[in-house]
């Protein structure tokens, strides 16, 4: 899983600190790491952090939760290292305990939603370069409509729609079974589908595909 | 599969893809300042917990760590209270029309600038973590014995005693700027192991990007808008000039001698009392701001000098305000397209371009200063710019010449790394 590229961060330019463990492997990784390595720390994160970020920005949005559980994920990596048996499977794990606390802020905001403390729970503005402003709607109307799903199958969608995980990567994930996994996807598909169309700014997407349908 | 399924899909796909794009122009521009944190939080937890203790040392340890923790516990942490903003949890956002303090019960007192965020990560009996994720803070800590404060913003840690200060911190640019006025304060920078240690009445800047950091005595006669960050500037008077950059950087800025501000405006009407450089340059960008509001600020992008609205441009650049500092670009793009500073705020709007996500007007920003700069003072972040943004807007094989053309005119430059990753010859 070691990339042949230096240590790069998401702005496009090359970290300031290049360690040897950069081209190591997952599980020694994970060793140095439970060896209170914090040089190997940062190799995870250059390597998952953009992955991590994902999940937790399609599951709950962009705020200052997003960074605050993205810490909490790789910190609790750091705690939790010497636990980790399957070291290769580092890229699951991070992915996993990212699911968890996405799972439990997406509750805790609901929780908030019942007892008033957010008006309205609206999310805030969201990152799309200033000049879309059809895609920054867009966006909106997406985290609208996600909003109405439970928080499994929006998972679901996130680690399969947004991140491009397998199947069987999501349903460890969820921690639920292949099939169970399946259906979920399914019915948040349909889900989805079905309110995207009453949003104006999603017809595009949902439009586009039917008449892509029409045209086979 | 059936077709219904596949169409199902499909849409699933394409709305994910929305939320993707969205993800991937989000907070990038914080990855190294999040990295940062976390090795540092990780490091506190190394500290405080031994990852590995054995039996036979573990329980004495955790006995007296047991005793340690009731002596710390009872007396108890700084409690603090913000005025002016609703606080979030631990984060204070500041309205972007007016200043928010924060008061610690040891009476020191924390006063965030408009539009600046921090949050308080982090309070004990002698002082307390906090966070500038943007803008500007003006902190007086009172000295009290075993004090012990620490101000990260970024990737920079500033370790403080008793003192007076204003610490600003742009994420989108990469730039801290810490104005010491009393006391003293050590910074833990990512340069190297040493802290930079500094005195009252100096000033330090730290541009992540050119990797450089300056430590200025006096307050310089040239206006650092229009040398390149980091760069020794020229004529300035008993001044520590601390470049403390990494070779690359040198290297680059070495080729790139800083030009002087050589103002061929008419002067204002009414000049300001002190020169927004000299300002600047000190590190007071609020004093710039309010004067520019009190003269007014359309009167100003009309009529202030070339010097003045580049120093006028970096206030507002360094304190995140993006629009005024778009404002006074177009400005000085509008009347001084000869000047070098004219010239110079083609690449600094590339450079606001890019940090807010808008690629492709970075790319045609960049590539104007390049046209009219060639051997300019940013030529080499300009290039650098424009690979970047052709990276993103058309992939690897459009950046591929750019990366190439890179490398011949700067082998050892700062993004030289980043275009041989992208030649795939690393």
């Amino acid at each position: 899983m070691a990339s042949p590229l230096p240590a790069r961060s998401t702005t496009g330019h090359v970290a300031l600190a290049h360690f040897p463990q950069d081209r190591y492997g997952d599980a020694q990784l994970v060793k140095d790491v439970a060896h209170g390595d914090r040089d190997a720390l940062g190799v995870v994160w250059d390597r998952y952090s953009r992955l991590v970020r994902g999940v937790l920005f399609g599951a709950i949005g962009s705020d200052n939760a997003t960074e605050d559980l993205l810490q909490e994920v790789f910190l609790a990596f750091f705690r939790g290292a010497a636990q980790i048996k399957d070291g290769g499977a580092l890229r699951s794990y991070l992915v996993g305990v990212a699911v968890r606390l996405a799972a439990l802020e997406l509750r805790r905001r609901k929780v908030r939603r019942w007892v008033h403390l957010s008006p309205t729970g609206d999310l805030p503005d969201l990152p799309v370069a200033p000049e879309d402003a059809e895609g920054r709607e867009s966006l909106r109307a997406l985290y609208r409509v996600l909003g109405q799903l439970n928080s499994r199958r929006r998972l679901a969608f996130v680690l399969r729609h947004v991140q491009g995980l397998e199947i069987l990567e999501v349903a460890a994930a969820l921690e639920i079974s292949e099939s169970t996994t399946r259906r979920e996807l399914t019915r948040a598909q349909q889900q989805l589908a079905a309110l995207a169309r009453r949003e104006p700014a999603l017809a595009r997407y949902v439009d586009l595909n039917d008449s892509l349908r029409g045209a086979q | 599969m059936t077709q219904a399924e596949q169409n199902l899909d499909a849409i699933a796909d394409s709305l994910g893809s929305l939320v993707q794009r969205a993800a991937e122009s989000g907070n990038a521009a914080n990855d190294q300042a999040s990295r940062a944190r976390l090795l540092r939080r990780a490091q506190t937890e190394t500290n405080r917990v031994p990852r590995r203790p054995t039996w036979h040392v573990g329980l004495p340890a955790l006995a007296v760590a047991a005793a340690l923790l009731v002596w710390w516990l009872i007396p108890s942490a700084l409690r603090y209270e913000v005025s002016g903003a609703e606080k979030d949890g631990a984060y204070i956002s500041a309205p972007s029309n007016h200043t928010v303090s924060v008061r610690f019960s040891d009476e020191t007192l924390v006063q965030v600038e408009p539009a600046s965020q921090l949050r308080v990560e982090d309070t004990s009996r002698r002082g307390a973590r906090v966070l500038l994720e943007r803008g500007t803070a003006d902190v007086h800590v009172v000295h009290q014995a075993q004090t012990h404060w620490t101000f990260l913003a970024g990737p920079f840690e500033v370790l403080v005693t008793g003192t007076r200060f204003d610490l600003s911190w742009d994420p989108a640019l990469e730039v801290l700027v810490l104005r010491l006025r009393e006391g003293s304060v050590e910074i833990q920078t990512p340069f190297g192991a040493a802290p930079v240690g500094l005195r009252g009445g100096q000033t330090f800047r730290a541009d992540l990007r050119q990797r450089s950091m300056t430590t200025t005595d006096a307050t310089p006669e040239v206006s650092p808008s229009s040398a390149p960050l980091g760069a020794p500037s020229a004529g300035v008077p008993a001044a520590q000039d601390a470049t403390l950059s990494a070779t690359e950087a040198d290297t680059e800025a070495s080729s790139n001698p800083p030009t002087p501000v050589l103002s061929n405006a008419p002067a204002s009407n009414a000049p300001p009392s002190r020169s927004w450089s000299k300002l600047v340059a000190a590190g007071d960008f609020k004093t710039v701001l309010s004067q520019a509001t009190e003269r007014g600020v359309a009167t100003c992008l009309r009529g202030c000098n070339a010097s003045d609205l580049s120093a006028l441009a970096d206030a507002a650049r360094y304190t995140g305000r993006t629009d005024l500092a778009e404002q006074s670009l177009g400005a000085l793009r509008a009347r001084f397209t000869r000047d070098a500073e004219g010239r110079n705020a083609a690449f600094l709007l590339g450079r606001l371009s890019e940090a807010q996500g808008a690629a492709s007007e970075a790319r045609t920003w960049y590539q104007r200063y390049l046209n009219e700069a060639p051997g300019g003072p940013y030529a080499a972040e300009a290039l650098a710019g424009k690979m970047r943004t052709t990276l993103k807007l058309q992939g690897q094989t459009a950046a591929e010449p750019i990366a190439e053309d890179y490398l011949r005119r700067y082998p050892a430059g700062v993004q030289a790394n980043t275009a041989r990753g992208i030649l795939g010859s690393h």
